[in-house]
């Protein structure tokens, strides 16, 4: 029966071999659990834009209503571009099961600024009138073949 | 599995997509618009709105399409949408693209877009970003208008 003696060269190169196979497994790991999250992340904002693009729910709600409702969105709106602008997002990008999750929640956080930009646009003066006269202005335009008969 | 697939094609074939018309000619101010962003630094804008009408015409709700509530007192008739179309002139991603104001006259199935601008970085999303913003369209619009 032979015996085999191992250097300490050889138990420290088995040693890395291990450690860099825990740390890819670590790393595996994180890179499935933050794409589980983003997942549920892009389906929980994706049916929020959804319930408020809806066509006539957001005209019946209260004046107070949709100022709470508006600080809210705000609200997630930021803790979105906190997560979005956070130094980390460069590396996240680079792996692929990731990337397409951020670009998802990229889309979903454009959606909300737009929903937001609506509520907010809708109480401005300035903005209603300016879309007062440009229907005036439509209105005119299509009536105009209608005058010629 | 046949039968599926069969009952999801009837299911298209009986909810085609709303198609439009878009009359871009109709709002001065859109016209307007257009032109100014043109020469001050959006050469690809006609291209832009060509390829965005393009999508909208076959699908009224393409384009990111959302309704902008709350302002039925001055719309009469019409509902307001607000699309986005990609600026094939800025950097990648959603925020560096144009974003359309647009009338539509459903029962004609008509569009006609009333406001262009390109959407600019926005980290707080506050009222006042909002105000500045508009008042710089009215900036834009005052000197040219009849």
């Amino acid at each position: 029966m032979t015996t085999s003696t191992i250097t300490f060269d050889q138990m420290e190169r088995s040693a890395d071999r291990t450690l860099a196979v825990v740390l890819w497994v670590k790393h595996v790991k994180n890179v499935a659990i933050a794409a589980l999250w983003f997942a549920v992340l892009n389906q929980a904002l994706r049916s929020f834009v959804k319930s408020l693009s809806g066509d006539e729910k957001l005209n019946s709600l209260s004046n107070e209503q949709v100022k709470e409702l508006t600080a809210k969105i705000q609200e997630i709106h930021e803790h979105l571009k906190n997560i979005l602008d956070n130094n980390a997002m460069c590396f996240i990008r680079r792996t692929p099961l990731l990337k397409s999750r951020i670009d998802g929640l990229e889309e979903n956080v454009e959606d909300l600024s737009d929903i937001i930009e609506n509520l907010l646009v809708a109480y401005n003066p300035e903005f209603r009138a300016l879309v007062a006269d440009c229907v005036q202005k439509v209105s005119a335009h299509s009536a105009e073949p209608l005058a010629h008969m | 599995m046949l039968l599926i697939v069969c009952r999801k094609f009837q299911h298209i074939r009986r909810n085609p997509l709303p198609t439009c018309r878009v009359d871009f000619a109709a709002s001065p101010q859109f016209l307007i618009l257009r032109e100014h962003w043109q020469t001050h630094g959006y050469p690809s804008i006609d291209d832009d709105l060509a390829e965005a009408f393009q999508n909208i015409g076959k699908d009224v709700q393409a384009n990111h399409c959302k309704v902008v509530h709350r302002l039925t007192d001055v719309l009469g008739n019409f509902q307001l949408h607000k699309y986005r179309q990609k600026n094939r002139g800025a950097r990648e991603g959603a925020s560096g693209g144009w974003r359309i104001y647009a009338l539509y006259d459903k029962p004609n199935g008509i569009l006609y877009p009333i406001i262009v601008y390109p959407k600019k970085e926005w980290v707080d999303a506050d009222e006042n970003f909002i105000i500045k913003h508009v008042r710089e369209l009215l900036e834009i619009l005052r000197p040219k208008q009849v």
